[in-house]
């Protein structure tokens, strides 16, 4: 039996969306809220493997899929579109779903100790959450501008929220503030920048806008003033919503005042799916004009990636530092674009989605380690708090460090090979040059990573600060069903992720690849 | 010049002041305002495109429908911010808000 074929493209959103709503019921009628953490990350599981039967259905493992699912298939055709050509079906996004979803799972397990602890825990935290998951997942599948624009608010509207989610703290409001006014001004940007799109094409599906523009450029008429402004305006959007310099302002902002687990999620999850959403109308819809706005790209990347790192460097406060580091990544993720454009075929782009694998993976580490600090004794997220890390809690202190290294891209760590495919993917497009600054970036980006280690080993913790620290391990090992073991379980799959891919890229890597056998434009 | 160029110009002269506002005032509820008239800019560019663009599929209007929507969903939610931030500090102006930096 097949679902039709809306449905199926569909149905990994529907699942989060539904699991969404159902979180938020669920929560008027229980007193014990640690449920909803459960609830959540069973839903973002379900849709991840939904999304994972449907890649295994188009590549043959069918059979084994059925017996569990009684006979119903889910995967309908691949490439094929649904709604009117607004949303489309290809392993580009089913891999980006899945990402969406792990990432969630892990923001859940993060979140749920930090909630309880600012007395927060209250069910909206987690059916906001979904849904930013279900606009990433809209984001990933859209065929379609108007699809496209309305995921990418599902996705922002629900992340100013979170990002105050904590809102007598002055921080979080203050931060959930500056988020809207940048990120709301950058969607009425990218917004106008489609609707001119449209105008000069007539069209508003992918499809439809790549035929325009090259019947302009047919007619001559690529370089018009007017597509020059649409494509200016929409690379302004894609410029703020992934935090690259000039636009980046609000960042350290943000991800300072944001509740911890919120930062991680935002620079994570909303990264990526900014990145897969616009690869794919980049691509799909304006591949054969690329040559014009790759040199606003160059710009636009050698700026984040110098500006991220060079600011990064005097930071003090660790979630400050990690902001500007995601500029600096944001940066290093646009050279895969300005790759894939410029070569013509998908190197590029595959690199990307194995970056973002990695980079989710060591940032939400990174964040993690700082929440199970805070949650086992006072910490202000600053660098001199670390001092003694390294005595006092062993386990926190590995785990740190082997986050800074993957960050900084050394061996044998995941980030390592996310910036090989990266660079590899910027040299054989012919840019040499633009791959030594990155490299020179990348050394820059070592001093702040591993100052951070240095503290942790190097520094003595001042008086007081390593007595207050106890006796590690102990909740660590025993997997005490304290909220805590959510944080701890998060760190430590994070952990083993950056290890595990960074000894073994190969499947994921493969998957990248496999991801971009078809593009579908709708 | 045909009829779309000039309503494209109106567009982009109400983005245009929209844009302005968000980055010159003082006021948070300014600001707000200021978004709105952005994507109302929006609106009047698709409508205008879909109107009046030969050849062009009727999809406008309906993206349109749908930034209305969403204009409305920013602004509930840009409010409710603006509500929380107004209790924390008792002020709206935005040159206020220096908690964060650095």
């Amino acid at each position: 039996m097949e679902l039709n074929n809306s449905v199926t493209v569909l149905l990994p959103g529907v699942v989060v969306a539904v699991s969404a709503v159902l979180v938020m019921v669920v929560d008027l009628f229980l007193r014990r809220k640690d449920v909803l953490a459960w609830l959540a990350a069973a839903g973002l599981l379900c849709g991840a493997a939904v999304a994972i039967g449907q890649w295994g259905e188009w590549t043959g493992g069918a059979a084994v899929w059925r017996v569990f699912t009684g006979g119903l298939t889910f995967g309908g055709r691949e490439a094929s579109a649904g709604f009117a050509g607004m949303i489309g079906h290809d392993h580009f996004a089913v891999y980006a779903v899945v990402l969406f979803c792990a990432i969630g799972v892990l923001a859940v397990m993060l979140s749920d100790e930090y909630l309880a602890r600012r007395g927060a825990a209250r069910g909206e935290f987690y059916g906001l959450l979904l849904l930013i998951v279900t606009g990433m997942i809209g984001m990933a599948i859209s065929t379609d501008v108007i699809a496209f624009f309305v995921s990418f608010e599902l996705m922002s509207l629900p992340t100013y929220v979170l990002a105050g989610y904590i809102w007598r703290d002055e921080r979080s409001s203050e931060a959930s503030l500056k988020y809207f006014v940048t990120g709301a001004f950058s969607s009425a940007i990218l917004a106008f920048g489609l609707a001119l799109l449209y105008a000069a094409t007539g069209a508003t599906s992918y499809a439809g806008i790549a035929a325009g523009l090259a019947r302009l450029q047919a007619g001559g008429l690529a370089a018009d003033g007017f597509l020059v402004v649409a494509f200016v305006l929409v690379v302004t959007g894609f410029a703020f919503k992934v935090s690259a310099v000039p636009f980046h302002s609000w960042a350290p902002d943000v991800y300072e005042g944001a509740p911890t687990p919120v930062t991680a999620f935002m620079a994570t999850a909303v990264k990526a799916a900014a990145f897969v959403g616009f690869a794919k109308l980049f691509f799909v819809a304006a591949g054969a004009q690329w040559a014009d706005w790759g040199h606003v790209m160059i710009v636009l990347a050698i700026l984040t990636m110098v500006v991220g790192n060079v600011l990064a460097l005097p930071q003090r406060n660790l979630k400050r530092m990690l902001a500007y580091s995601s500029i600096a990544h944001a940066g290093y993720l646009t050279l895969g674009l300005i790759a894939a454009g410029k070569s013509g075929d998908t190197v590029g782009v595959s690199a990307i989605l194995f970056y973002l694998a990695a980079y989710a993976l060591m940032n939400l580490g990174a964040f993690g380690v700082l929440i199970w600090i805070r949650a086992r004794r006072s910490y202000d997220y600053s660098l001199d708090g670390l001092a003694g890390l390294g005595r006092g809690m062993p386990g926190t202190a590995i785990l740190m460090a082997l986050f800074m290294v993957s960050l900084t891209g050394i061996p044998p760590t995941v980030g390592f090979w996310g910036k090989f495919y990266l660079f590899t993917a910027v040299i054989q497009a012919g840019l040499t040059w633009l791959a030594i600054v990155a490299v020179v970036m990348s050394a820059v980006s070592a001093y702040y990573y591993l100052r951070v280690v240095w503290y942790m080993y190097f520094r003595e913790a001042e008086e007081g600060a390593a007595a207050e620290a106890p006796a590690e391990g102990a909740a660590l090992e025993a997997g005490a069903p304290s909220p805590q073991a959510g944080v701890a379980g998060a760190v430590v799959i994070a952990g083993l992720g950056v290890l595990i891919v960074g000894l073994l890229p190969g499947p994921l890597l493969d998957a990248a690849k496999g991801a971009l056998r078809l593009l579908v434009g709708g | 010049m045909n009829a779309l160029f000039w309503w494209l110009l109106v567009a982009f002269l109400l983005f245009s002041i929209g844009a302005f506002g968000v980055l010159a005032r003082r006021n948070v509820i300014l600001v707000v305002m200021s978004l709105e008239l952005m994507l109302n800019a929006v609106n009047l560019a698709l409508v205008a495109t879909a109107n009046f663009r030969a050849g062009a599929e009727g999809a406008g209007v309906l993206f349109a429908l749908f930034i209305i929507v969403i204009a409305a969903a920013e602004v509930a939610i840009g409010l409710a911010i603006v509500i929380a931030n107004y209790r924390n500090r008792r002020t709206v102006q935005v040159d206020t808000y220096d908690e964060l930096k650095g």
